[in-house]
């Protein structure tokens, strides 16, 4: 490479010695400005540059470069923190308490989870709704179907208050016993 | 090494245990992911937009992509070239924008009066810093983003190529062509 005017040769023209040539150090050098550079090429380099002044000089120019290197604009972090809904409790940006978007996030899902479990429910409430009014209908074990639907629904029926359907309560054909116990609650 | 006896003994957790510990709500893992990687996702886009204002934008859009799709990042690659993708396709998505506004725009408004740098960028330009920044903007696209991303922010040839979606090879020749440009011009303008 002959990006700085020099073919691969220190400025004895001879082979640069060592673990590094010129082509190589052309390719470290802006690993060494920007920081980025492993210990054993960084010694590699720096035997190098001792030995070679066109690379010594190269660093000059390449540094004056990155003087020039944009900045992020202040207050970017914020912005960022910002959107994920971080810093809205005061939490300052260079330590956040937790990473509310993650818990967030978390509780969505948690959301969507009950949020099927409540449709489960009350998918499981019309149908033992809509079976008892078939038992109403029917009148008791009228037929193997009405049994079988019976038998199905027994171990959700034991989980519904004997008054309520589907969430509402049925007043018809409750006794007394029980409308007082209602009427108790409700107050 | 068990990763606990790593976290007392490293100071700098790379890019993949940050990335594990920020899914698991580790808020300080969150705070030094955006740290590493605001600067360079900045500069990614500063040489793909070349307007500051549109870069910070993208740059803010792409870490929320980003953080909030965590879970969407395998580990395949690293972090730094996932981000960057997300801020490559968020870059293309404003290009888009900015052309279909600007056709519009130029269907209702007269064209500007007179093209060329503010008041502000004038003053700017007298300084060195400036002058740089102004020559490194000339040099074709290719030769700015290699230049940028292996001067500004150290990335190697082969991650160079995975951000502007080209060879590890043209990477490496668009990196020391730019350098030389940047050398000349520079050198000009001293001169001029």
């Amino acid at each position: 490479m002959t990006t700085n005017g020099h073919n691969g040769m220190n400025e004895t023209n001879q082979p640069a010695s060592g673990v590094t040539a010129c082509d190589d150090a052309l390719d470290l050098l802006p690993l060494r400005v920007a920081g980025g550079l492993g210990v054993r090429d960084a010694r590699a380099l720096e035997d190098h540059l001792s030995r070679c002044a066109s690379c010594a000089a190269e660093v000059g120019f390449l540094e004056e470069v990155v003087r020039a290197r944009p900045e992020v604009p202040r207050g970017f972090k914020a912005s960022v923190l910002g959107r994920l809904r971080i810093d809205e409790s005061g939490v300052t940006e260079a330590a956040p308490a937790r990473w509310k978007a993650l818990v967030d996030g978390w509780i969505d899902s948690e959301r969507r989870v009950a949020g099927w479990g409540w449709g489960l429910s009350v998918a499981a409430l019309l149908v033992l709704a809509l079976g008892i009014g078939v038992v109403w209908f029917e009148g008791p074990a009228a037929n193997g179907d009405v049994q079988l639907t019976a038998a199905l629904l027994a171990p959700e029926e034991e989980m519904v208050e004997e008054w309520m359907v589907a969430g509402a309560p049925v007043l018809d054909g409750l006794s007394d016993e029980v409308l007082l116990s209602l009427m108790t609650e409700m107050d | 090494m068990t990763a606990k006896r790593r976290e007392a003994t490293d100071p700098t957790p790379d890019d993949g245990e940050l990335v594990q510990r920020a899914k698991g709500g580790d808020a300080a893992a969150l705070d030094l992911l955006l740290d590493r990687h605001q600067g360079v996702v900045y500069r990614f886009l500063l040489g793909l937009l070349a307007d500051e204002d549109a870069a910070a934008d993208a740059a803010q859009e792409t870490f929320v992509r980003a953080l909030t799709n965590l879970n969407g990042f395998r580990g395949d690659a690293a972090f730094r070239t996932w981000i960057l993708a997300i801020a490559r396709n968020e870059a293309r998505g404003m290009a888009r924008r900015r052309s279909r506004r600007r056709e519009s725009a130029l269907d209702d408004l007269p064209p500007p009066a007179a093209a060329g740098p503010s008041p502000e960028t004038r003053a700017l330009r007298n300084m060195e810093v400036q002058r740089v920044r102004d020559t490194l903007a000339r040099l074709p696209e290719k030769q700015r983003m290699s230049v940028s991303l292996r001067l500004f922010d150290g990335l190697s040839f082969r991650e160079i190529a995975e951000a502007t979606d080209s060879t590890e090879g043209s990477a490496r020749v668009n990196y020391h062509h730019g350098i030389r440009r940047l050398r000349e011009w520079l050198h000009d303008d001293q001169r001029t």
